[in-house]
Formats: C-alpha cells, sequence, structure tokens
C-alpha cells in the first residue's frame, strides 16, 4: 500500500473495517500521530488503525462524527450529532482515548 | 337469712369482670415495677450496703466547682444531660452489682425476681446506649436548628407577607433547595390596615420584590433554588465563606442591590457584567471587600507624566480626530520616554475607552437617539493569558515560555501566548466527548451510580481521572441544579470548558483620573469550544455582548492582532 493514501482503514476490536478519509481521521489527534511517518509507527506504514478498545459500532459512530466534524468546520448553529442513548458511555471512553 | 346490709352478689354480672381486668393485667408487670422502684431507691440511697466506688466519686465530683465547666451546650440540654448521665452510671452501678452478688437483689421475690432484675438492668442499658445516640447526633441536630429556624422565619414572612427576609447572623452553613422554594409563594400583603377602605393608590401589583439578607453566615454554597427567585431585587451575601459565585446569578434580573462582601471570591462571573451594566436603572452591586485579583500592582503613583490628562476638547474629537491614532501617538511617546509597563498602557488604555464613550455618546446625541446612562463607566482594560483545555478538561502543555501563573492570572499584553500550536479541534463543532456527555447527562440519572468523588469513581469503574471529572461535573450540572454552563462568546451550553481566561474591566466613575485597584474587577470567562491559534476565541465577543461593547468599551479594537 502506498505510503500516504487519501484513505486510511480503521479497524474495529470486532474485524470490521471503515475506509475513510486521511484528513477526517487525522482530526483526532491520536490517529494523526500514529498514521504520522515521521513517528515511525507500524500504522503509518499500512494506513491501518487497529483499535482493541473500541467495538464496530462505536467506531462507525466514531467515523460519522470525523465526517460531521468536517463538515461543519465553519458552520454556526450546527445541530447535534445524533446517537442511540446506550451507546453514551461507551462513546465518551472512545472520545477519550482518540482525544475527540 | 335476709342480709339487707350486704350489698347483693352479683355473680352473674357481666360487669364484674371489668374491676378485675386492670389487676390480672398489673400482676406480671407488678413485680418488674416494684423491682425498678427498688432498684431506683437503691442507687438513690446514700448509703449503699456494699461499699461503692463510683458513688462516692460522684459525691466528691458534685462537691467540687470545676465540674461546672464540662458542662457544655445550650442550656435546656444541660438538665437533660446530667439526666442521661445519671441513668447511665446507674446502670453501670446495676451491672457492678450484680457481678457481686445476685443474693442481695433476690432476697424478697420469687423465681420470677431475677427475670426481673435482668430485665430491668437490660431496660437500663437500652437507656443508656439509647441516650449515647442522641448524644452523638446533637451537632447535627443543631445544624438542622440554625436551617428550621431560617425556614420559620421564612413562613413567618409568607404568613405576613413581608418583603424583607432578615436570615442574617443564624451560623447557617447550608441553605438547602427545600427552605427557600416557599419563596416562590410571597404574595405582598395588599394593604394592612382594615380601618378605613382601600383608597386608590394601595391598588398595587402583588408582586413582591423579596429582600433576602443572608448576612453573617457560615455559606460555602449557594443553592441553585437561589437564583430561581426571580423576584429577588436585593440579595445581600456579605459575611460568608463563599469562594466563587455561580454565573447564575445573571438570571436574577431584577436585582438592584446586591452584596458580595467580606467572602473569599476571587473572581467574578463573566454573566455578572451584565447586572453591573445597567441600561438606566442604577444597581448597586458592592464586591468588595474580597480578594480579588489584581491585574499588575496597582499601587502607588501613576508612570505616566501626566495622570491628571483628560482628552481637552474632546468636544471636537468627534469631528475630526481620530482617538486611536491620538492614543497611538502617546503610546508612542511614552515609550520612547521608557515609561510605559503595564500598569501605563492599563491607563492608556482607560485613556482611550473613555474618549471613545465620549465620542459614542456625542455621535448619539447628534443623532438624536435617546440613551440610557448608568453612573459608572464600564470600560474594558485587559486579559490575562488563556488557559486552554483539552477535550476532557486536562490543561493543555505550553507550547513555549513559561506557564503562566496559576493563580494570580496576572494582565497580558499577548492573552493568546501560550496557545498550543496543533489544537485538538480547531473548529466550532463540539468535540465527540461533549455530545456524549451532553447525551449521557440527559438520558441517565448520573448521580445514581456515581461514587462521592471522581477519585474513587475512577478506581471503582476504571475511567481515567479526568474522564471521572467530568462525568460528575455533568452529574452536579443537572437542570435540578445550576444546569450547564454557558459558553460567554456563544452562549450556547457546556460541561467541559476548553478555554478560560480572566477580563479585567474598569468600573468607577469618570471623575476618577486615575486607575487604583478599587475600580478594577476582574470577571472570569470560560470558553466552550476548541480553539486554535489562527482563531482566538475574544474574536467572538462583539457578537455576543453585543451593545455593552459598542458601547462603553471597544474590546476587539484594543485587543492585540
Amino acid at each position: 500500500m502506498a505510503a500516504s493514501s487519501d484513505y486510511v482503514t480503521l479497524i474495529s476490536s470486532d474485524e470490521f473495517s471503515f475506509i475513510v478519509q486521511r484528513s477526517s481521521a487525522c482530526i483526532s489527534p491520536a490517529v494523526k500521530r500514529m498514521l504520522d511517518p515521521s513517528n515511525g509507527f507500524l500504522e503509518a506504514k499500512t494506513n491501518t488503525v487497529r483499535f482493541d478498545n473500541i467495538n464496530g459500532m462505536v467506531l462507525e459512530k466514531v467515523c460519522e462524527y470525523f465526517y460531521y466534524s468536517e463538515k461543519n468546520e465553519n458552520a454556526r448553529d450546527v445541530t447535534d450529532l445524533d446517537f442511540p442513548t446506550e451507546m453514551c458511555l461507551e462513546l465518551l471512553m472512545a472520545a477519550d482515548y482518540l482525544d475527540i | 337469712m335476709a342480709l339487707p346490709s350486704s350489698p347483693p352478689l352479683l355473680a352473674d354480672d357481666d360487669d364484674s369482670d371489668l374491676p378485675s381486668a386492670p389487676s390480672l393485667l398489673s400482676l406480671p408487670t407488678d413485680s418488674y415495677h416494684r423491682k425498678r422502684q427498688h432498684s431506683d431507691y437503691d442507687s438513690l440511697s446514700s448509703d449503699p450496703l456494699f461499699s461503692d466506688t463510683t458513688e462516692d466519686d460522684e459525691v466528691q465530683d458534685a462537691e467540687r466547682p470545676r465540674r461546672k465547666k464540662l458542662v457544655r451546650g445550650r442550656w435546656w440540654e444541660v438538665g437533660k444531660r446530667s439526666a442521661h448521665d445519671f441513668r447511665r452510671r446507674m446502670a453501670k452501678k446495676e451491672s457492678l452489682r450484680n457481678a457481686d452478688s445476685g443474693v442481695f437483689m433476690g432476697s424478697d421475690a420469687s423465681e420470677g425476681s431475677v427475670d426481673s432484675i435482668l430485665s430491668s438492668q437490660q431496660r437500663l442499658q437500652e437507656l443508656a446506649v439509647e441516650d449515647d445516640v442522641v448524644e452523638e447526633n446533637a451537632p447535627v441536630q443543631a445544624v438542622l436548628d440554625a436551617e428550621a429556624y431560617a425556614a420559620r422565619i421564612i413562613q413567618m414572612c409568607l404568613d405576613s407577607g413581608k418583603e424583607a427576609i432578615d436570615l442574617s447572623s443564624l451560623a447557617l452553613n447550608h441553605l438547602s433547595e427545600a427552605t427557600l422554594r416557599p419563596l416562590h409563594q410571597l404574595i405582598k400583603s395588599s394593604f394592612t390596615t382594615f380601618t378605613h377602605p382601600p383608597s386608590e393608590d394601595e391598588f398595587s401589583p402583588l408582586t413582591p420584590s423579596i429582600t433576602l439578607i443572608l448576612s453573617t453566615n457560615q455559606l460555602t454554597s449557594l443553592p441553585a433554588e437561589l437564583f430561581n427567585l426571580s423576584n429577588l431585587t436585593c440579595l445581600s451575601l456579605r459575611s460568608n465563606h463563599l469562594t466563587h459565585l455561580p454565573a447564575a446569578i445573571a438570571r436574577l434580573t431584577r436585582l438592584t442591590e446586591f452584596n458580595i462582601a467580606g467572602n473569599g471570591i476571587r473572581y467574578l462571573p463573566w454573566e455578572l457584567l451584565d447586572l453591573i451594566h445597567c441600561k438606566g436603572d442604577h444597581r448597586q452591586i458592592t464586591a468588595r471587600p474580597n480578594p480579588l485579583l489584581q491585574p499588575t500592582d496597582l499601587s502607588g503613583p501613576s508612570p505616566l507624566p501626566r495622570p491628571n490628562y483628560t482628552p481637552a476638547g474632546s468636544e471636537d474629537l468627534s469631528r475630526f480626530a481620530d482617538t486611536r491614532e491620538t492614543v497611538e501617538k502617546m503610546r508612542v511617546r511614552y515609550r520612547e520616554e521608557g515609561c510605559l509597563n503595564l500598569r501605563g498602557e492599563l491607563e492608556l488604555r482607560l485613556k482611550l475607552g473613555r474618549m471613545l464613550r465620549i465620542q459614542y455618546l456625542q455621535d448619539a446625541s447628534r443623532a438624536g437617539t435617546e440613551l440610557k446612562l448608568c453612573r459608572e463607566e464600564l470600560i474594558y482594560l485587559a486579559s490575562s493569558s488563556i488557559r486552554y483545555f483539552g477535550v476532557d478538561g486536562t490543561p493543555l502543555r505550553r507550547t513555549h515560555g513559561f506557564p503562566p501563573d496559576t493563580d494570580n492570572w496576572p494582565a497580558t499584553m499577548d492573552p493568546t501566548a501560550h496557545a498550543p500550536t496543533s489544537p485538538s479541534t480547531p473548529n466550532r463543532t463540539p468535540s465527540l466527548f461533549e455530545l456524549a456527555l451532553r447525551s449521557l447527562q440527559g438520558t441517565h440519572n448520573l448521580t445514581d451510580f456515581l461514587h462521592a468523588s471522581p477519585t474513587t469513581t475512577a478506581t471503582v469503574y476504571g475511567f481515567s481521572p479526568p474522564l471521572a471529572t467530568a462525568i460528575h461535573a455533568a452529574a452536579t450540572n443537572t437542570a435540578a441544579n445550576h444546569g450547564n454552563e454557558n459558553c460567554s462568546t456563544c452562549s450556547m451550553h457546556f460541561i467541559v470548558a476548553r478555554a478560560e481566561w480572566v477580563e479585567y474591566w474598569f468600573h468607577g466613575f469618570p471623575s476618577q483620573q486615575e486607575l487604583s485597584g478599587e475600580s478594577v474587577l476582574p470577571f472570569l470567562r470560560r470558553y466552550k469550544m476548541g480553539v486554535s491559534r489562527e482563531e482566538p476565541p475574544h474574536v467572538h465577543k462583539r457578537h455576543a455582548s453585543g451593545e455593552r461593547i459598542t458601547l462603553s468599551s471597544p474590546t476587539t479594537e484594543l485587543l492585540p492582532a
């Protein structure tokens, strides 16, 4: 795989993979650091990030947030992203981990 | 045969059962009762059969005068307590005696008497234990008493329709929501004397103007219910132990007199500026004495050569001169003279603010618009450096320079100097962390499964400490409480602040030429969104506070680009 393609793959703990734009995924400083070639992580070489502590459903929401955040970067009065209530705590912990 | 003197036998009469009933009942208690009396009698007798050391001690104690010093508490409880002590001592003695010999006690009674001795002893011990519990609860009782007293005063004011509620000097250290809640139902008494028919001017609205005096208590926090009392016009919190003032104070829009003197408050909430900036109606807000923050050392004489300088010919300022240019020229000149330190800069800003204000007023009067003005000027002076926080509320690392003074928030020329170079979320959308937290707050009753402190919650559930702190903040900010804080620039709710800084505003009379420590008020502003160096938060200042800024202080223009 090319060293810096436009898309990166995020793989959840239950082996769901999400292919998202690099610019969107890099909204998360944690993901950005992992994918930075200068840091020399394996993730940067393969353009793939594995999350052993985030399951597929939560990671899907996280990807949705990536795009939502990028799209509404300079918009005013943005409606809040909606998600199921039972996922709140898991999302909260994932957000804490990803620093978003 | 006939015996007229004797009453007829009424053996078959049902009523004959009645007198016997009490005696039947009294039989088992009889021995018990007698025993009780007996033992009481024994303990009261000055001369016991067996030499009893406790009794002697007691006598000696009674003779010593310093025994009195041990009596603490209120006078009406002293008698009660001495009775408790007496009973306890009796119980102790009883057990001692029982250990010595059972023969003495069991001399005159049947087999049941041993049981009765034991039971009476148990009873005494129970009593003693009860008394102990009561004594332990005594301080709690005292706290409730102060608040119960406050509740009674409130009830009395409610009954008589009195608008001034004086709860001062009650040694209150906590005020609950329930105590204040009845004040919502307060209705002003229409007219008090019924001797004459009500005249015309006695018909007035029954909406009260509540005066609530909570001065000289020991309050450390304020109940949320206080800020829902929209009819409050005068609130005194003088001489309490408050350390911060909640932003919800801005909800009390009818407030005309507000006193927070003599507390431990270091900065005021940004929202209070709305109250201080009165639009015509005069508000008296007393914020001093308090250990309020100072932008810089303001003691001593002004460093500027002509502190008494008033913009001469200010009448024609609006016509041709550009005020900013004038002040810039002055600034350059002072800098060359070498007397422009931070304080000099603040004085220059005050001058510029005043000139702009005059200019604005002149323009307004020329245009014929009617303005409502308050006597005090409110002019922006400076900000402290901005502190940035990560998504979960942890302070972000400083990129360069020394970390700013964490406690004193000194004013600085460049508030964004310590902005992180790579902001985590450089846009205005709320972070996922914030969104999830808000959703969690809205759908779950967080207080049910949280522990007392964030650290215990963190260890029990395996959260990281900042995460636990954030969840605790969400739990305490619920609607029942003060609610979430508003962002001071976009007025949206938030739980985790991403940036905060202190702004210093001049609040004083136009006649006051020199900048002094008494006329500068610090306001803490908290900012919700992710921030970047390219877009510092105070850019939005103008749209957030609207008219005030344009009237009295050209904030954005004064800030360094």
